[in-house]
C-alpha cells in the first residue's frame, strides 16, 4: 500500500491532520512527471493538466479505490498544488513586467514558462477571489479549484465532490458568475 | 481578512439569497416573467436586485470563462525560471548548491557578498507549498531560531521573501557532521562525548529557558563542526518546535525513542551493580517526574559530577523512603 493510499484511508476514518501529508507527496508527482513529460517533448506542446493529474493518481493511488472522501482530498491537493505553482510563476511575471524586480535571475539552463488559458492579471485577481468564494461556499470553490486547477471535466469533478452532475452544473453557473464580477468587468474569456 | 463570527454568518446569508434569486431567476427564460419574478422577489431590497442582475449579466456573458483548465495551452521556452537552484540569486544570497530538504522546505547552501563576504544556510519554503498554514509554521520556526543567542544552536542571520513572497530564512551554515557519526568516526572515549553531550544539553537548556520545547532532538539534529581546533556541537532545525507562555524549569524533554528500562524501586541487587553513569541514563528516561531530571541543565550538571568523579544524584532509592541513599562525604 503506497504512502498515499495509506493517507486517503486515515482521511476516509475522518484523521483530519492527514490531509497536511497529502499535498507535499502529489505535488512531487505532479513536478516529477511534469518534468519527465517536458523532457521528451520538444518546445511548442502542449501540457494538459488533466493528463497530469490522473497520471499523478493512477501513480501514487492505482488500484486501490479510496472512498469518495479520499478521491475528494487527492484531486483537492493537485488542483492546489497546480494553482500555487500557476500563480507564483504568474506573479514572477507580473513583477518582471512591471519592471519590480531588479535582481538578476541567473541560472545556465533555459527554463519553461508556463502559458494559461486567463490572462496573467485575472488568474492573480481569480485566485484572491478564490479564497474569499472558499470563506462562504466550500462546494462551489472546490467545484472551481477541481476544474480550472486541477483539470477535472464536470463529471469528475462532480464525482469528487459526491454530487450529481446537475447539482454541480448549478454551483458551476453561480461560481462563474460571481467570480467573473469579482475579477471585473472587462475580463477577457480568452487569451491571446 | 479576519471576520467575526457574525458577520461572517451574515455575509453567507447575503450570498445565499443572492444564489436562491439568480437560480431562480435563470429557470425563467422569457425576459418579461423574469423581470417580474425578480422585482417580487427582490420587493424592497434594491442592493440585492442590483446584484441579482449584475450576476445575470455576468452569467450571459460568462463564454469559455473557466471552461479550460489554467494549465492547457502550449508551453514555450523562456528563461524566467520555474523554481530556484544553484545560481540564484534571491536577495543578497547567491544559492550554491542544495543541503538539505524537508516536506516542506529546502535548504541551500548560499554565498553572501555583502556587508561580509560567507558562506550561509538559507532555508525556503518550497515552491507550490506557501500555503498559509506552511507559512505560518515556517515563521514559527524563523522566530523560534531567532530567539536563541548561544554557541551551541545554529543562528539566524537574517530573513525575507522572494519577489512572488516566498518566504526564506538565513542561518549559520554549519559544516560537519552528526554528533553520532562525528563520536564514532573520531571513536571518541565516553568521557569526550559525555564532555560533547553536556553542550547540547546546555543549549536546549536556553532554549526552554525562552520558552521553545525542540520537540525533535536527534543526533540529526544536532550537527558537530570544528572551531579552532575544537568540535562544537551546534543544534539545528527547529522546524517542529514549539513556543509555549511559561519558561520551562519544571518540565523536562524526552527524545522520541525514551522507553523505560526499569523502575528504579524495583530494581533487583543484580542490577544495583549498575554504574553512575546507567543510573543517569535511568534517571533521564525515568517516567515519573518525581524521580527524573527537572532541567536539562540539572542533567548535565550529574554528568558533570560523573565526570569529575563526584557522588550523582542518580541512583537507586532506598526502598523505604523512596530516597537515594546519600553517598559518603568526600575526605
Amino acid at each position: 500500500m503506497s504512502d498515499v493510499t495509506r493517507i486517503l484511508n486515515a482521511i476516509e476514518r475522518g484523521d483530519a491532520k492527514a490531509t497536511d501529508e497529502l499535498l507535499p507527496l502529489v505535488y512531487e508527482e505532479l513536478r516529477l512527471l511534469a518534468a519527465q513529460k517536458l523532457s521528451h517533448e520538444a518546445p511548442g506542446q502542449t501540457l494538459q493538466a488533466t493528463a497530469l493529474v490522473h497520471e499523478a493518481y493512477l501513480q501514487l493511488v492505482g488500484g486501490e479505490s479510496p472512498g469518495w472522501q479520499g478521491r475528494r482530498h487527492f484531486f483537492l491537493a493537485a488542483a492546489e498544488a497546480m494553482r500555487r505553482t500557476l500563480i507564483d510563476s504568474a506573479r514572477r511575471k507580473s513583477r518582471l513586467k512591471r519592471g519590480g524586480d531588479h535582481h538578476r535571475i541567473d541560472l545556465d539552463d533555459a527554463v519553461l514558462s508556463l502559458e494559461t488559458s486567463v490572462p496573467l492579471d485575472d488568474l492573480l485577481a481569480l485566485d484572491e477571489a478564490l479564497d474569499r468564494l472558499v470563506a462562504w461556499d466550500t462546494t462551489k470553490a472546490e467545484l472551481v479549484k477541481l476544474r480550472f486547477f486541477g483539470g477535472l471535466t464536470r463529471e469528475q469533478a462532480a464525482r469528487a465532490l459526491d454530487i450529481s452532475s446537475t447539482t454541480a452544473d448549478e454551483h458551476w453557473a453561480y461560481a462563474r458568475a460571481w467570480l467573473r464580477l469579482e475579477i471585473g468587468e472587462d475580463a477577457d474569456t480568452v487569451s491571446d | 481578512m479576519a471576520h467575526s463570527t457574525v458577520e461572517r454568518v451574515a455575509m453567507t446569508a447575503k450570498h445565499k439569497d443572492e444564489e436562491r434569486v439568480f437560480r431562480a431567476a435563470l429557470k425563467l427564460k422569457d425576459p418579461a416573467e423574469r423581470a417580474a419574478y425578480l422585482g417580487e422577489a427582490c420587493s424592497g431590497d434594491a442592493a440585492l436586485l442590483r446584484r441579482v442582475q449584475a450576476l445575470l449579466g455576468a452569467h450571459d456573458g460568462v463564454g469559455d470563462f473557466l471552461e479550460a483548465p489554467a494549465l492547457d495551452v502550449g508551453i514555450t521556452w523562456d528563461d524566467v525560471p520555474l523554481s530556484e537552484g544553484p545560481g540564484t540569486v534571491i536577495g543578497r544570497y547567491k544559492l550554491l548548491e542544495k543541503i538539505g530538504e524537508g516536506g516542506m522546505a529546502v535548504v541551500y547552501m548560499a554565498e553572501q557578498a555583502e556587508p561580509i563576504q560567507r558562506k550561509v544556510a538559507l532555508k525556503i519554503i518550497k515552491l507550490g507549498m506557501d500555503t498559509k498554514s506552511v507559512i505560518a509554521r515556517f515563521e514559527a520556526e524563523r522566530q523560534a531560531l531567532a530567539m536563541m543567542d548561544h554557541p551551541n544552536i545554529a543562528k539566524v542571520f537574517d530573513a525575507g521573501a522572494t519577489e512572488t513572497g516566498r518566504p526564506y530564512f538565513v542561518m549559520e551554515l554549519v559544516t560537519g557532521v552528526s554528533i553520532t557519526e562525528y563520536c564514532d568516526k573520531n571513536n571518541l572515549s565516553t568521557k569526550e562525548r559525555l564532555d560533547l553531550f553536556i553542550q547540547v544539553c546546555n543549549a536546549v537548556q536556553h532554549a526552554h529557558q525562552k520558552g521553545i520545547i525542540h520537540r525533535d532532538i536527534k543526533p540529526s539534529n544536532v550537527m558537530v563542526t570544528q572551531r579552532d581546533g575544537e568540535p562544537v556541537p551546534k543544534v539545528i532545525d527547529f522546524g517542529i518546535a514549539k513556543a509555549t507562555n511559561q519558561k520551562l524549569t519544571e518540565k523536562t524533554l524526552f527524545t522520541r525513542y525514551a522507553h523505560p528500562i526499569g523502575t528504579p524501586a524495583y530494581m533487583s541487587p543484580e542490577q544495583a551493580e549498575l554504574s553512575d553513569l546507567d543510573w543517569i541514563v535511568m534517571k533521564a528516561l525515568e517516567k515519573n517526574r518525581i524521580r527524573r531530571y527537572n532541567t536539562a541543565s540539572e542533567f548535565a550538571q550529574d554528568i558533570g559530577r560523573h565526570l569529575r568523579d563526584e557522588p550523582v544524584a542518580a541512583g537507586p532509592p532506598s526502598r523505604r523512603t523512596g530516597k537515594k541513599p546519600q553517598p559518603a562525604p568526600r575526605p
